[in-house]
């Protein structure tokens, strides 16, 4: 089992799964970290995609960069998920206007974008400088990414709320979060 | 070099801008009763230092020096890095401080080499405080509305005309830069230097809930006379002189706006630490530090990004949105950790509530930098990462 791992294949999984949807960057996270088997998180949880044949059972020893790997993979997915509501706020009017170039909607994807930029920032910084990601600083990237992906959701109207498409990604993304990680945002992180 | 805040030289500057930013929080509370009592701190490093920012290297045989490092503050990345630890200090004494500041970006822009010469010659040669005047009363920064005039006279004469408002140092400051109109539409603006000792020139502070330092004023130009040799820019298409140049000031700068607001959220944070009660609103404070470390990774990456390419102002937008709202959540959040009557029993925290506001209005408020980072979202400028 490989257990280095490449951090550019890492930071990979974001621009494929912002491309191809969160299938894809799954298979990715899964190639760039050498996870063979169904992974479980603290809490004995795991997810896998539908047809997915793990090589082995489960384990709960999370192969090097796991966290990292998935951090990168939900932001692609959250990126996607805006890409999404874009599209789909071109295309609707109302009054005859197009969603999108409404400035309350406007304000909302940039809220959306910076966001998703500020974790870009934070994932790079911490690859260039060849630092870990602590557990609390995933949780609190995490916890970014959901709320992003709730705006995104929000632009989406209730077309977002159906388990076919946008909506059951992000809902399959919080899964994900919530199986891997710790989700305590707070303790060895300070200000400064 | 690589992304990051580890790269040695911003390290080293960073630690002694640490060091200066503590030497400023003594003087903050009389700076804010006196604004003139910048006069009597010249001689600390942070001001000092402020004082030498910009001034491009060919011109500064003084700049600072930290170790084996010279700092001359003509990057981004660099002011970022500054200007966050000098602003968790006061940055009521940053804003007070002489120096370049925004009418230096633009001369270094717009200018010849004689107006570089005598610009930048002027701000070396002694503590010299500046002014950029661009945002009109009741016209904010509109540059279609832009109403002040420079008139030529039958002889070929100029003067300048009209009000300007929310001017950073323009009662103090010996020079500065003022947009003006000269024709119809955006081309007919440019940019001209002004000496404040000028005849018609009049500038007053007005009367502000924080960063009083920085003596935000109100200008009137009555016929102020202008120099055809001090019109910013006459070797240039006019398409590179009026707002374009104006939009691309605030973009080099912007980043640093972004610090200010963060070194202000962040003294915010560090106080409530030291002075709440003991364990109590820890997971508040922890988070209130990511959200630090993830704004601080944006500036950065912005005050990157505009160092390559001045053009792209868009992360710049992002970083000083979400700066300006840090700065106002980590003042209003810590305040509250500090119980009933937290404003009265802490002055320090509340003045850095009302330092927060501040940062919200300079260069565009958050709604200003939103509209900015959507327009670029739809121009694909995020599509590659």
């Amino acid at each position: 089992m490989v257990t280095v791992v490449a951090a550019v294949a890492l930071a990979d999984c974001r621009a494929i799964a912002r491309r191809d949807g969160l299938d894809a960057g799954w298979q990715a996270l899964v190639t760039a970290t050498g996870a063979g088997e169904l992974l479980f998180g603290p809490g004995g949880h795991g997810l896998c995609p539908p047809g997915w044949q793990p090589q082995r059972g489960g384990t709960d020893s999370r192969p090097a960069g796991w966290v990292l790997g998935l951090t990168w993979l939900r932001l692609g997915v959250s990126q996607w998920l805006l890409d999404q509501a874009r599209t789909y706020l071109a295309g609707r009017t109302s009054g005859g206007v197009p969603l999108i170039q409404q400035q309350l909607v406007q304000g909302s994807l940039a809220e959306a974008v910076t966001e998703q930029q500020g974790v870009v920032a934070v994932l790079d910084a911490l690859e260039s400088a060849g630092d870990e990601l602590s557990p609390s600083l995933a949780a609190h990237l995490h916890r970014q990414i959901t709320d992003t992906d709730r705006m995104s959701l929000r632009l989406l109207g209730a077309g977002g709320f159906l388990s076919d498409g946008p909506g059951g990604i992000a809902h399959l993304s919080e899964l994900l979060a919530d199986a891997h990680l710790d989700g305590v945002d707070h303790d060895d992180h300070r200000s400064g | 070099m690589t992304i990051t805040d580890q790269d040695d030289r911003l390290r080293v500057l960073r630690e002694r801008a640490r060091e200066w930013a503590e030497q400023l929080r003594p003087h903050a509370f009389e700076l804010e009763r006196d604004p003139d009592t910048v006069y009597r701190h010249l001689d600390l490093p942070a001001v000092d230092y402020v004082g030498k920012m910009l001034i491009p290297p060919r011109m500064q045989p003084n700049p600072m020096r930290i170790g084996d490092y010279e700092y001359y503050g003509t990057t981004a990345v660099e002011r970022v890095v500054a200007a966050e630890e000098i602003a968790s200090g006061d940055a009521g004494m940053f804003l007070a401080s002489p120096g370049a500041s925004l009418s230096g970006v633009l001369v270094g822009m717009l200018g010849d080499e004689a107006q570089q010469q005598w610009y930048f010659g002027r701000v070396r040669e002694r503590p010299t405080w500046t002014f950029f005047a661009l945002t009109e009363p009741a016209r904010g920064s509109d540059a279609m509305a832009l109403s002040t005039t420079l008139r030529k006279a039958s002889d070929g004469s100029l003067t300048l005309h009209g009000e300007k408002r929310y001017v950073g140092n323009a009662t103090r400051a010996q020079l500065g830069t003022v947009f003006a109109r000269t024709g119809p539409g955006p081309l007919g603006v440019v940019a001209v230097l002004v000496e404040t000792d000028a005849p018609g020139y009049q500038a007053e502070p007005l009367d502000t809930i924080g960063l009083r330092g920085a003596q935000i004023s109100a200008i009137r130009f009555d016929g102020v006379p202008v120099d055809p040799g001090r019109v910013l820019g006459a070797h240039l298409p006019a398409s590179a002189r009026g707002m374009w140049s104006a939009l691309r000031t605030f973009n080099l700068l912007r980043p640093g706006v972004a610090a200010i607001a963060l070194g202000i959220a962040r003294a915010a944070i560090e106080y409530a630490r030291s002075n709440g009660e003991r364990g109590r609103h820890r997971e508040e404070l922890d988070r209130l530090g990511h959200r630090v470390h993830t704004t601080r990774q944006l500036i950065l990456r912005a005050a990157h990004e505009v160092d390559r390419d001045p053009r792209n102002g868009y992360l710049a937008s992002a970083a000083k949105a979400q700066a300006a709202q840090l700065a106002e959540e980590a003042t209003l959040q810590s305040l509250r950790m500090l119980g009933p009557g937290a404003r009265f029993e802490h002055p320090w925290l509340d003045k850095l509530a009302r330092d927060a506001r501040g940062v919200e209005f300079m260069e565009g408020t958050r709604n200003v930098q939103r509209l900015n980072v959507c327009h670029a979202l739809t121009k694909g400028r995020f599509d590659d990462d």
